[in-house]
């Protein structure tokens, strides 16, 4: 069998990996899938999962809360739910939502037939899943984390956290990191090299812009914490001693290399949510994004702005006027960007023809409550008066304003606005009109408080409190409204999937839009663009629905509709992956196979050959 | 009832001393400054909102508007005014703050943050102890505050904002009372299961008082003058609580890993200032510290909580709680 010319010899069992699959439908073609959509509806589908998850960890929280010296949640298993609560929402949910639309939308946006890497974007979903399964492995393997989400040293060694929990945590966390990182790269290239002709920088929509400056932010970001938590490993595992401060180290450095990525984190969740928003407000508005390139332009000074202010999360630390002055002035100098573009929003809609469909609700709500936030925000910038409220619920209160009201909302408005695109069918307006007041008044009657109990001297993290600290009454207030808001989010969901099941069809471009992902049928076939755009002007399919003139497009490639392989590689590197950080965890040989089945793939993904085929072209006129 | 909180012993809206009075002023400019914008902004939203929705069958387009530069520099300008307004006190006050007003003679007090205790001394006067001290009134208090273990953070809502316990490092913070009273504080770092449980209590009380509280924690113990204290001495060897427990004046007692039991009975509060300190609490705590306190190391290393041979008896937790209560 061996030995004969080039090809891959291997045993029979394994030549699935010689021969790239075809499956079109069925588990199969979802596991092999290099489509953009189908992974963006991957990340939609499991991001809403943990969205679940992480709810009921923050229910859980908020029950053992309900009432002074409860003892339901006590300890160290309240703190495993306060991490895992927080870990869950921005790293398996939040951010991963936003990875949703990049996907789905990025090349539909652009005039793209998909991403730069097709099976390296697969090989980010997986990733993201694989990191999802390791951190809430240890929920049913001793116990996870505990020490907080930013995993303070030298709470995080092995003196003072024995358990595996916090291993479980590095490397779930290590594998989701390089899922985005990976995604990241993806998206540069994408929006660099695949705009339709004509699509200059300066033309592309809005979200694709934030999209651009947001994969940037991963790119620089997450390598910070990817580095921090392998340090971190091998301190705990290998006895290094970076944050050791016996041995010389200095935990503080985990703090500096922590919010180096933590700051910038902010901006990767609430920039896509306000490239969503600022694609909905013209679009409901009748009227273009008011300065289109000022908003551009402030988003990327939002994520460059976002690298210099990381120590205003560790204002308590020490580290003298000097350095607290200077962190203050640059954390408040990120108002006059994000000040712009609420201005650009408002005037938008001003001399605008407003119509409140569900997403524009979201949109002018997440305006409003990421206000709410930033204002906060600025109050904290003010570090001589941070002293008092640093690590308080007013901090609690002011950073789920801007992450659930300047981030979900902003996904919750993208939700509903491009579901029709997503699934080709229309959620219930009337309902979705009852679901959005129900959010958002629970919402701010669980998160509105909060800043009272911070006033009032309650700090963050505590699992019970007594009676005569006086914010008993607060606190069952704010638990019930928890529940209400839990509810209500989660009757959003199963209305979405009830949509997704619904026969209610949805035209190609309900809303009457302007970017080109509507020009194209709800859903897009496999290739997306039949003809691709040549694109002259900002809101080129608004322009041309306008002057009633077609939009431009290239000559047809006589070969037919060029489309890549599918490919068991993404999948099985992960898993090889997946497994070795298991046996990381437990320093067995598990290590060992997981790395030679991740090398396997590597191999097998470099040699499984060409596999791109050719569709044919359907019949011109016909979209 | 949902006013409650406005009475919260650690309401630092409710300042007793320079320190958080002028953080408190801070708080209020920067909130009435945002509360201004955010009801001219969010107004004008609000307006615009309402003022231009879309009348039923009017389709006709409205003013393709795309901008306009100098509004946008305008506004820009602006907000860079008002982040101005709010840096310029921001960063005098974090000067004043950082060290206690010169000439002012401040008491120099250091504070050792542990899993899950803090630890007081005031050198000058040859004071050690744990979870409650005392403070004059009107005198700036200069703070040394570290951590033996993990980082904590140390926070007397009322008397000023906080400033973290870091292992290896001294970090500094001072603050005055201007009042007599009790002035609750607690950890505000996450340290470990029992992080909600590290409360901790100052008094601020005149001269005198404290020149007499000082002169009696420095003196040695008192000794047991029942028979079941005299007891309870003994156990208090024989159980090992020597090799953590420190009392003055008992030989062998000299142990740092646990609060300095000295003048114990004096203390008001028990488990991080949970509980009142009195007999029936004491005993629960001894026969059970895991439940008040989860992972507290007394619990998880005490030879008398995880050795047979060292378990307590009701009779002798009876006799221990004795004997502590009567060191005060």
């Amino acid at each position: 069998m061996s030995g004969h010319g080039p090809k891959l010899a291997l045993p029979k069992f394994l030549s699935f990996l010689k021969n790239r699959p075809t499956k079109e439908n069925g588990l199969v073609s979802w596991l092999t899938t290099v489509d953009h959509k189908r992974i963006g509806i991957l990340y939609l589908y499991t991001s809403f999962f943990f969205l679940f998850v992480g709810g009921i960890e923050a229910l859980f929280v908020r029950t053992q809360l309900s009432a002074n010296d409860l003892e339901i949640f006590v300890g160290s298993t309240y703190n495993q739910l306060v991490t895992m609560h927080a870990t869950t929402m921005i790293f398996l949910a939040i951010m991963p939502l936003a990875a949703a639309f990049f996907n789905f939308m990025i090349p539909l946006q652009i005039g793209a037939r998909d991403v730069a890497f097709p099976r390296l974007n697969a090989f980010s979903y997986f990733m993201y899943l694989a990191g999802g399964i390791v951190l809430n492995a240890s929920w049913f393997m001793g116990g996870a984390s505990d020490v907080g989400w930013f995993a303070y040293a030298p709470l995080t060694s092995a003196t003072y956290s024995p358990t595996h929990g916090v291993d479980f945590w590095i490397l779930g966390l290590i594998l989701t990191g390089i899922s985005s990182t990976v995604a990241a790269i993806n998206f540069i290239v994408t929006i660099i090299n695949m705009r339709a002709p004509g699509m200059t920088l300066m033309k592309m929509p809005v979200f694709s812009w934030m999209a651009f400056v947001t994969a940037f932010l991963l790119a620089f970001a997450l390598p910070v914490i990817t580095i921090a938590l392998i340090i971190l490993f091998m301190d705990r595992n290998y006895g290094t001693t970076f944050f050791q401060t016996a041995a010389g180290g200095d935990p503080i450095l985990w703090q500096h290399l922590f919010w180096v990525f933590g700051h910038p984190e902010v901006y990767i969740i609430v920039l896509p949510a306000f490239g969503i928003v600022s694609e909905i407000i013209p679009v409901f508005s009748k009227k273009p994004l008011f300065g289109y390139k000022l908003v551009v332009l402030s988003g990327a000074a939002i994520g460059f702005m976002g690298f210099t202010v990381w120590s205003h999360h560790m204002f308590t630390v020490g580290m003298g006027p000097i350095v607290n002055s200077a962190f203050s002035i640059t954390t408040a100098a990120i108002a006059i960007p994000t000040g712009v573009k609420i201005f650009n929003w408002i005037l938008t809609l001003w001399n605008g023809k407003i119509k409140f469909s569900v997403p524009m609700m979201y949109a002018t709500a997440l305006v409003f409550l990421f206000m709410v936030g930033g204002f906060s925000g600025l109050m904290h910038g003010a570090a001589a008066s941070d002293f008092q409220q640093h690590d308080t619920y007013f901090v609690v209160a002011h950073f789920h304003y801007t992450i659930l009201g300047g981030g979900l909302f902003g996904f919750l408005a993208g939700t509903v606005y491009w579901l029709p695109k997503f699934f080709g069918k229309m959620m219930d307006e009337e309902r979705g009109r009852k679901i959005f007041w129900w959010i958002f008044v629970s919402f701010n009657l669980t998160f509105f408080p909060m800043h009272f109990l911070g006033t009032s001297g309650m700090p963050r993290r505590i699992y019970t409190y007594s009676s005569d600290m006086e914010w008993t009454a607060l606190n069952g207030f704010i638990t019930l409204a928890s529940f209400v808001l839990g509810i209500a989010l989660l009757v959003f969901f199963i209305d979405v999937i009830k949509a997704v099941k619904s026969k209610n069809k949805a035209s190609a471009d309900p809303w009457d839009a302007r970017t080109l992902e509507w020009s194209i049928p709800s859903p897009p076939p496999v290739y997306n663009f039949a003809d691709l755009p040549k694109v002259e002007k900002v809101d080129e399919f608004w322009e041309s629905k306008i002057s009633k003139k077609p939009i431009k497009t290239l000559p047809r490639d006589p070969h037919g509709i060029h489309m890549p392989g599918k490919s068991w590689m993404p999948l099985i590197t992960s898993v090889g992956l997946m497994i070795a950080s298991f046996g990381a965890i437990y320093e067995s040989d598990l290590r060992y196979i997981g790395l030679g089945i991740f090398l396997l793939a590597y191999y097998g993904w470099a040699l499984e050959g060409d596999a791109e085929y050719y569709l044919p072209y359907p019949k011109k006129g016909r979209k | 009832m949902f006013l409650d909180f406005i009475l919260a012993p650690q309401n630092w809206l409710d300042p007793a001393g320079p320190v958080a009075s002028d953080q408190k002023d801070l708080f209020l400019f920067t909130l009435y400054l945002c509360l201004v914008i955010f009801v001219i902004v969010g107004g004008f939203m609000l307006y615009s909102i309402l003022k231009f929705k879309a009348k039923p069958g009017d389709e006709e387009l409205p003013d393709q508007s795309h901008g306009s530069t100098q509004l946008e520099v305008g506004l820009m300008i602006v907000s860079g005014i008002l982040v101005a307004i709010i840096a310029v006190p921001n960063v005098k006050l974090l000067y004043k703050l950082a060290e206690p007003p010169r000439g002012s003679n401040p008491l120099q007090v250091n504070v050792i943050g542990h899993q899950y205790w803090w630890e007081f001394e005031i050198p000058e006067y040859g004071v050690a102890t744990a979870n409650e001290f005392k403070i004059p009134v009107g005198r700036p208090v200069e703070f040394n505050v570290s951590s033996v273990d993990v980082i904590h953070s140390f926070w007397v809502p009322r008397l000023g904002g906080k400033v973290d316990a870091v292992p290896g490092r001294d970090n500094y913070l001072w603050f005055q009372a201007d009042e007599e009273g009790w002035y609750s504080g607690q950890c505000a770092e996450l340290c470990g299961s029992s992080h909600a449980k590290m409360k901790f209590e100052v008094q601020a009380v005149n001269d005198e008082d404290f020149l007499i509280w000082v002169e009696k924690e420095s003196s040695p113990a008192n000794q047991p003058a029942t028979d079941l204290a005299k007891a309870g001495k003994d156990l208090f060897l024989t159980k090992m609580c020597v090799t953590c427990h420190a009392v003055k004046g008992y030989d062998g007692a000299i142990g740092i890993t646990g609060p300095n039991l000295s003048h114990f009975g004096s203390r008001r509060k028990l488990a991080g200032m949970w509980i009142e300190n009195n007999h029936e609490n004491l005993e629960n705590w001894l026969a059970n510290p895991a439940k008040f306190k989860p992972d507290n190391i007394m619990a998880l290393q005490g030879p008398m909580y995880i050795d047979e041979n060292f378990a307590l008896t009701k009779d002798e937790i009876e006799k221990l709680a004795a004997y502590l209560k009567e060191l005060y």
